[in-house]
């Protein structure tokens, strides 16, 4: 992903290092709008809290409406170890928030196997349909220490975030969750993801999983840029949840960053559907995984 | 007149600058294979023909008509020259890219499509070692260096015999091999680079060229105001270098050697990624009949990414490498019966990355080896006056080599298992037959029909989802778990000269159809994953098309127009539903206009225009929203396509001093890339609108009209 990144600006340098007069602008395409189809996204983790599942409705991809909340649905959680096997109700706090959960806390486990299953009639022909998806839980992986080094590259300034952890022998793939003072950045698009490709099994000493940049940086980067970035400053409390993941999750986070603006022809692949593990044509994901948090302050010097 | 052997073959002599035009043109000539001029057709003029001039061409001026290549075509330096450039850089591929049946992947790429098929799907040969990247500053500029380049021949599927392993075309680069009796020189100074090349002789026998390059985009950063770009550099450089020596008249050593380079360094780290070609060939003449031609190639081609933020510093290399040695006889059994034949072998070399992180050991992925023979052999036959063929066939032995892991998949492509090899064991064979067949009927002498069958397979290809020139290539061989690529190719032309060859006209159709042609899976992870073979999913491919062509060679108007009608289509299980959709390439419309116009001695124009349906793409039909961010929902690939793209470049050559050799009395060339300001999408991408949050299309275009002036000379 950094990679990309660094030759995509690599890229836009060369272009203005030719004097060429690359242009951004508006444009309208003529699409035609698929059928809706149901999308259910959910997470389940070790943390002991109410579980919840979202289930909302397709649009057109230009419309100017927000996608329809799911009201009517049944929605079923199953938990399975080789020995018990438990099954949640979820239900709406709200009658029309599409957000169900469960009615008590309740704590993931590792090992375990979370299955959902959705019965609504969504497109209104009098049939109710069936919708399922399954996720076992990877085991845990403890942060041992979370650091944040400020650096200076150029003339930037910058956060680097450096975890410790020991990395199980196994393939395994994580991705990173963060809230900056209290704030937490649960889009999918600022999510850190990364894998251990290259340290398989190795005790992770310091590694640097991702950087921000100095608040004080943002006149650096145009408008469009700077408004889908998050900047730190000294002193910001920055708290880390890291998760090891199942890979067919970790492919559909990569999916989705990578597809959230369209293909492109420097670096991407053809625009292609956001992989998923529900079933019968719904969009959407069912993921269950351990937690691991820390927080560190952002030094000065 | 003093004529110089060149090769085992015939010539004919076209007598250039005649006064009398009329009987220059009647006069035909040949030259034997030991320079004896044999006049066939000795007439008596009533007046003196003054000789001021004369060209020694290895081709006919009716070849398009006469040859039996069908699906071939040929510049020269000089004609890819006078085409206006995009920033003054003349471009050997940019021209390749205004012939018919080629299709250009996406605005200012040096890559091309041959009849439906991907970029590598093209050999592309330089003095006949393999270029697996022929781009500078990520595709916008290929590595070829004009002023170096004596031709550059085109085979549309109908491969010479000797050459095989690509499914779509070979683009045969040629450097200049003239043995000038004195030091000459050309270059020119452009906005983007500058560039020189000498030639000359060393002694009696040995002649040589050098041929450099840079660009210097980098000194334009420094002069930036921007502080960051003040520290960036991004340049490249390439370097042809050719000697040849003649030991007798029937023995003649060839060194070539070709280095080129991009770097762009950047405060976060730096890109860097060129070829490196060295070939040493030895010709020889067993007797008059017999030609022989000894060569050991090596092509390298690498790149490394290095990520520099401190106490991150990660370095990512990769490469690919060719060693072959190859041997090509040709055969003059009688004079209406040649033969060609020889063998070679290729050892591979493919190391798809070394990542090197300070306090982790280094990582690798498994390389791949692979050795590759083959044999083949190929008749020219001249049946009688009207009826000519070319058939042959090569066979390849693919070889897969240790040390190496092959893993195992099941019918979901999941990795059940693996096996690893051991260093050289020959794990998996492919034996592949490649076959070649034209015939070239003479209506008349402007006149002929041609028909082809071409059989082609491919071993490699490559890993990249990219239409346009990153220069992170990942190369992965034929393995057990990948079948190698293979098509059928069947054209009809019909050729037709006008006025003496002075206007050339053409028209020809094809279908090609092709099997276990690769795509990847939905999202594929090409890049760092070990088990690539489970990103790939094969079927079947077609392609056809028509071509028309009109061509003015000669007076002070030249130039061509070129239409292609075509479809291109791929049906592979695991893609789309496994619905057939539209490749990439496909362009049901392109048309090409070059004109040439010489008003006078010292002022040249020349003007281009291009058209092509916009290429086929995928937008979205629908969205889903999680945690407040909107993702697209497509019904199928290659639905929608991009709008049309067209543009009009324009070019005044000036020649100040036209009879001048003086390096100082050059010439000065003015053009303008895309004059009318053409907005041709390069990129569709999608945003969030800040105000609403709901999605908008935006649309990013490279060039508006691009000016640009260079200055040419010779000395």
């Amino acid at each position: 992903m950094k990679a990309r990144i660094f030759v995509f600006k690599a890229m836009m340098v060369l272009l203005s290092a030719a004097f060429l007069d690359s242009c951004v602008e508006d444009t309208t395409i003529p699409t035609t709008d698929s059928a809706y189809v149901p999308v259910i996204y959910g997470t389940i983790t070790d943390q002991n809290i109410r579980q919840g599942i979202e289930i909302t409705s397709s649009r057109g991809y230009f419309d100017k409406k927000e996608n329809a909340r799911i009201a009517d649905a049944l929605v079923v959680l199953c938990e399975d170890s080789a020995a018990i096997h438990r099954t949640y109700i979820l239900t709406q706090d709200s009658v029309g928030s599409g957000v169900y959960m469960t009615r008590d806390e309740m704590r993931g486990r590792p090992g375990w196997t979370y299955s959902l299953q959705v019965k609504m009639d969504f497109n209104h022909d009098g049939t109710v349909e069936t919708y399922t998806a399954e996720s076992k839980m990877p085991k845990k992986v403890d942060l041992d220490s979370l650091a944040i080094e400020k650096i200076k590259e150029g003339d930037y300034t910058m956060y680097a975030v450096n975890i410790s952890a020991v990395d199980p022998k196994d393939e395994n793939y994580y991705f990173g969750k963060y809230s900056i003072n209290g704030k937490l950045y649960n889009a999918i698009s600022k999510y850190i993801l990364f894998d251990d490709m290259s340290l398989n099994g190795q005790k992770i000493r310091g590694l640097t999983i991702h950087y921000f940049f100095d608040r004080t940086d943002k006149d650096q980067f145009s408008d469009d840029d700077a408004k889908d970035m998050i900047f730190m400053s000294s002193g910001d409390k920055i708290t880390l949840q890291v998760s090891n993941i199942n890979k067919d999750y970790w492919d559909f986070i990569s999916d989705c960053i990578n597809q959230e603006n369209g293909s492109n022809p420097m670096f991407g692949g053809p625009a292609t559907n956001i992989s998923t593990n529900i079933s019968n044509g719904a969009r959407g994901f069912l993921t269950a995984y351990c937690v691991s948090s820390a927080s560190a302050t952002a030094p000065a010097e | 007149m003093n004529i110089k052997r060149l090769a085992l073959t015939s010539y004919c002599v076209l007598l250039v600058g005649v006064p009398h035009m009329l009987y220059a043109q009647k006069e035909k000539s040949v030259i034997d294979s030991i320079g004896k001029v044999k006049i066939k057709n000795n007439k008596q003029y009533a007046k003196e023909v003054v000789i001021s001039e004369v060209v020694v061409s290895s081709k006919k001026k009716d070849n398009n008509v006469t040859g039996t290549v069908v699906g071939l075509q040929s510049l020269t330096g000089n004609e890819i020259k006078k085409i206006p450039a995009l920033m003054g850089e003349v471009d050997v591929i940019k021209a390749i890219q205004l012939l018919p049946g080629v299709q250009v992947p996406s605005e200012g790429s040096c890559g091309f499509n041959v009849q439906g098929g991907t970029m590598d799907q093209n050999l592309i040969l330089l003095d006949n070692v393999n270029v697996y990247n022929a781009s500078h500053m990520f595709g916008f500029f290929s590595v070829f260096n004009n002023d170096a380049v004596e031709s550059a021949d085109l085979y549309k599927g109908d491969l010479p015999i000797k050459y095989g392993g690509r499914l779509s075309s070979l683009l045969d680069v040629k450097l200049k091999d003239d043995s000038p009796e004195k030091i000459t020189g050309t270059g020119g100074l452009g906005l983007i680079s500058s560039r020189l090349t000498v030639e000359g002789p060393l002694g009696k026998n040995t002649s040589w060229l050098v041929s450099a390059r840079r660009s210097y985009a980098d000194v334009f950063l420094r002069m930036s105001s921007d502080p960051e770009k003040k520290n960036e550099y991004l340049y490249f450089y390439d370097i042809d270098a050719k000697m040849s020596h003649r030991f007798s008249l029937k023995d003649k050593f060839y060194l070539n050697i070709y280095n080129g380079y991009d770097r762009f360094i950047a405060p976060f780290g730096k890109i860097g990624y060129g070829n490196s070609l060295i070939s040493g060939c030895w010709n020889h003449l067993f007797s008059d009949n017999l030609f022989s031609k000894l060569s050991l190639n090596y092509s390298r081609y690498k790149y490394d990414l290095v990520w520099t933020v401190t106490g991150a510093k990660v370095d990512w290399m990769s490469d690919i490498q060719d060693l072959e040695l190859r041997w090509d006889l040709s055969y003059m059994l009688s004079e209406k019966l040649r033969m060609t034949y020889g063998t070679s072998s290729v050892f591979h070399s493919l190391d798809p990355a070394l990542i090197k992180r300070p306090g982790y050991p280094d990582f690798r992925m498994q390389r791949s080896y692979a050795l590759e023979h083959n044999v083949y052999i190929g008749l020219e036959q001249t049946v009688n006056r009207h009826l000519s063929l070319n058939y042959g066939a090569r066979f390849t032995a693919f070889r897969n080599i240790g040390k190496g892991i092959v893993y195992n998949y099941d019918q979901n492509y999941q990795a059940t298992g693996f096996h690893v090899y051991g260093n050289g064991k020959i794990y998996h064979t492919y034996i592949r037959p490649e076959l070649r067949a034209s015939a070239v009927y003479l209506l008349d002498e402007k006149s002929s029909l041609k028909a082809c069958f071409s059989h082609n397979v491919q071993f490699l290809q490559m890993a990249n989802n990219s239409d346009s020139g990153s220069p992170f290539d990942l190369w992965f061989p034929a393995s057990p778990n990948i079948k190698p690529q293979e098509a059928d190719l069947y054209s009809l032309g019909y050729f037709r000269n006008f006025h003496h060859n002075a206007i050339e006209t053409s028209a020809e159709v094809y279908y090609k159809k092709m099997r276990n042609v690769i795509d990847f899976k939905d999202n594929a992870q090409l890049l760092f994953n070990e088990k690539l073979d489970g990103e790939v999913r094969t079927g079947t491919g077609k392609s056809c098309g028509v071509e028309l062509m009109v061509k003015k060679n000669t007076g002070r108007l030249t130039g061509f127009v070129n239409y292609t009608l075509a479809r291109t289509e791929r049906t592979i299980p695991g893609i789309n539903n496994g619905k057939t959709y539209l490749a990439p390439s496909d362009k049901t419309h392109s048309v090409n206009v070059l004109a040439s116009y010489q008003l006078n001695k010292k002022w040249d124009f020349s003007a281009e225009w291009v058209f092509a349906t916009g290429a086929p793409v995928t937008y979205p039909t629908g969205r889903f929203e999680i945690n407040g961010e909107y993702y697209p929902i497509y019904s199928g690939r290659n639905n929608d396509r991009r709008k049309p793209y067209h543009r009009l470049d324009v070019s005044a050559t000036y020649h100040p001093h036209p009879k001048s050799k003086k390096w100082s009395h050059g010439e000065w060339v003015f053009s303008v890339y895309n004059i009318y300001w053409h907005k041709n999408p390069w990129m569709t991408y999608f945003d969030q609108d800040t105000d609403d949050g709901f999605p908008h299309a935006k649309m990013i275009y490279l060039f508006g009209a691009v000016p640009s002036i260079t200055y040419n000379f010779n000395f």
